[in-house]
């Protein structure tokens, strides 16, 4: 195994014939390491690398993790790491492509190519195309900018200030809260707020015109 | 009576020291400052400028004394016929205005007073104010992913900013559902706030 890691560095650009499969024309040097080395492993390390990985894909802390397995297996942590690399770039890729277009007979064929055993297929397998597909914040490039995850809103009326001594004057305070985390606290004057509204009546209604108006409409 | 009718008819072109376009502009000096946040209006610059025969400290009387009843006027926010009481009583007071000035300052308040008004709530705002807002629909027409074409996509960007400071700018990012989301929040907001000038 400690051959199969030093083979890493020197990747080979072909595997199995060099058909470009869903991994593209060049397998991943970690992934075709990996599938060499995981015919070594034993199906109960294999699935809990597999958690970790998944894991992984989801954005979470795998230290832990990764230690516990390796103080429970003959595995190197440095060994460790390459399998879950390439497990995790494999899954990675995977799960870049649309379910619409990739299918399971397509990814199962391209595994088999890399000699991965049968049984680790179906397990990579059920994590793409079954109901256990990982919601991940590393995948899913397509929001650049926040959204408003939260919106509280409160109607204030000031009765009297230092400079007024009447001024009996409706305001309108919001709290938004984002996808990234963070809060914005405003205050939207009458006026402004009935320009607010009208901008985002306006904004739904350019959306809904441009989606009756789009000719691109592609069918699968 | 003669008073009166001079009231009624429009200042001769050479106004004298006391004249409406030298205390209307005073005042408007006065409202720069206190108001309208302009700085670097001085006493010294209002005298030179509008009273040039003055003396500093006959001058500095005057603006105090102007100063001190716009202010009453602006901080009770006068309707016409407060101002008109209000007025009358300062110019039977011992020291207090001819009605050829209570005149100007009615005048000047009834162009000023909204503008005024909207400066005084103002300073109570100390937290950040949607200054303005600005917005775009992106539609995708090329995607790696084939179910993000055809998905309209908002982007909007809110200034936020509070007096006197460098705005901050809020990029936000909308799908039809949060833009609808967001509609719906607008109307009970909508909704609140009639029934609540409906019932004061």
């Amino acid at each position: 195994m400690a051959a199969v890691g030093k083979t890493m560095a020197y990747g080979h650009s072909e595997s199995g014939g060099g058909r470009g499969g869903f991994l593209g024309a060049r397998v991943p040097a970690e992934v075709e390491a990996m599938a060499r080395a995981v015919r070594d492993v034993d199906k109960e390390t294999f699935r809990r690398l597999l958690k970790v990985t998944v894991n992984a894909l989801e954005g979470k802390d795998c230290k832990e993790s990764v230690k516990l397995i390796a103080e429970s297996t003959n595995l190197s942590e440095e060994q460790l790491a390459f399998l879950i690399s390439g497990m995790y770039t494999l899954l990675r890729e995977a799960l870049r492509l649309p379910l619409s277009t990739f299918k399971q007979e397509v990814f199962k064929e391209d595994l088999k190519e890399l000699r991965i055993p049968e049984d680790f297929i179906a397990d990579f397998s059920s994590i793409v195309f079954g109901n256990r597909r990982p919601v991940s914040e590393g995948t899913a490039q397509r929001s650049r900018l926040p959204s408003v995850q939260d919106f509280k809103w409160r109607v204030d009326v000031a009765i009297s200030t230092s400079s007024l001594a009447r001024a009996l004057q409706p305001s309108i305070l919001m709290l938004l809260k984002l996808s990234d985390g963070t809060a914005h606290r405003f205050e939207v004057p009458v006026a402004k707020f009935q320009e607010l509204r009208y901008n985002v009546a306006l904004i739904l209604k350019e959306m809904n015109d441009l989606e009756k108006r789009s000719i691109l409409k592609i069918q699968d | 009576m003669a008073a009166a009718e001079q009231q009624q008819q429009q200042p001769p072109p050479p106004p004298p020291p006391e004249g409406c376009r030298p205390l209307s502009a005073l005042l408007g000096g006065i409202a720069q400052a206190a108001y309208y946040g302009k700085a670097g209006i001085t006493e010294e610059l209002l005298r030179r400028q509008l009273y040039p025969e003055a003396a500093p400290e006959e001058f500095r009387a005057l603006r105090a004394k102007m100063g001190g009843l716009l202010q009453s006027i602006a901080s009770a926010d006068m309707d016409l016929n407060q101002l008109e009481a209000f007025l009358t009583a300062q110019t039977k007071k011992q020291g207090g205005i001819t009605s050829d000035q209570a005149a100007v300052i009615a005048k000047f308040w009834k162009n000023h007073r909204i503008k005024i008004r909207e400066s005084l709530i103002n300073q109570s705002r100390w937290d950040n104010v949607l200054k303005n807002m600005n917005w775009r629909v992106d539609l995708k027409s090329q995607s790696r992913h084939i179910d993000q074409i055809n998905t309209p996509v908002a982007i909007v960007e809110m200034e936020l900013g509070k007096n006197g400071q460098e705005s901050e700018f809020l990029c936000l990012e909308f799908d039809e559902a949060k833009v609808n989301q967001m509609l719906k929040k607008l109307s009970e907001i909508e909704e609140s706030m009639t029934s609540l000038t409906q019932a004061t």
